[in-house]
């Protein structure tokens, strides 16, 4: 609760990169380093598989992309 | 529009990409084929603490103003903080726990009080709880006005508790 995103991770999956990487990508994509980020932001890594990831699609109309 | 992805997918140094689950179920489908039922655990364990975090700090903590030093320090905010840390074996069993049956608790078993710990003392949690109940004191009784949302952990639309001390208590509609 009080460490970095990267040991509170760590203290489950430490043997696996990959999934280590995966679990850290949320935080990484919102410009956060995960040794810095506080373990709290561990909430993103749940938000974006169990709320679901969603991506905004894009429609052309008169020329531009209008969403 | 937004569009929800089954997946995405994380290119990696090297021309290498991963298409990544975008679900829960697909995630620890991906841990234990990598890693067998101890890495799905761990992920589901993982996952399980960080929806509290998600549920108590999104519906409930964002929703207070942030006046005062007193409301950081709620009882139930750090009861939700430490809900899985310090005591995950009763309410997420290991699925070695199951297989096991009466065999529970021999040496050889994992469960999950084999998930280390954070280093929290005692003396450390029984000050953030005595700060707590001192600066914000326990949660108000509900009056009549709120009677029927505080029941429902202030997440009906449209009514918030603002509960700022135990003598002062705030009901604004939103």
């Amino acid at each position: 609760m009080f460490s970095g995103l990267s040991a509170h991770l760590e203290k489950y999956i430490a043997d696996d990169d990959l999934m280590n990487l995966i679990l850290k990508w949320p935080v990484i994509f919102i410009g956060a380093s995960p040794v810095d980020a506080a373990a709290m932001y561990s909430l993103m890594t749940y938000a974006g598989h169990a709320r679901g990831t969603w991506w905004v699609s894009l429609q052309w109309r008169s020329g531009r992309p209008t969403v | 529009m937004l569009t929800p992805a089954g997946r995405y997918r994380i290119e990696l140094p090297g021309g290498v990409t991963v298409d990544v689950p975008g679900t829960t179920a697909g995630l620890v489908a991906l841990a234990q084929s990598r890693g067998g039922d101890e890495a799905a655990f761990r992920l589901k364990l993982l996952l399980a603490e960080a929806q509290v975090k998600f549920e108590k700090g999104v519906y409930e903590f964002i929703w207070k103003p942030m006046i005062s030093v007193g409301e950081m320090l709620d009882l139930d905010l750090m009861k939700a903080g430490l809900e899985y840390v310090v005591a995950p074996a009763p309410r997420f069993p290991h699925p070695s726990d199951a297989r096991a049956g009466s065999a529970q608790g021999v040496s050889g078993v994992q469960s999950s009080s084999n998930i280390p710990l954070l280093p929290l003392t005692f003396q450390s949690i029984a000050l953030l709880l005595v700060a707590g109940f001192v600066f914000n004191g326990p949660h108000p009784s509900p009056c009549a006005t709120c009677q029927s949302c505080f029941g429902c952990r202030h997440r009906q639309a449209g009514h918030v508790l603002w509960a700022i001390g135990p003598s002062r208590k705030v009901h604004r509609r939103r």
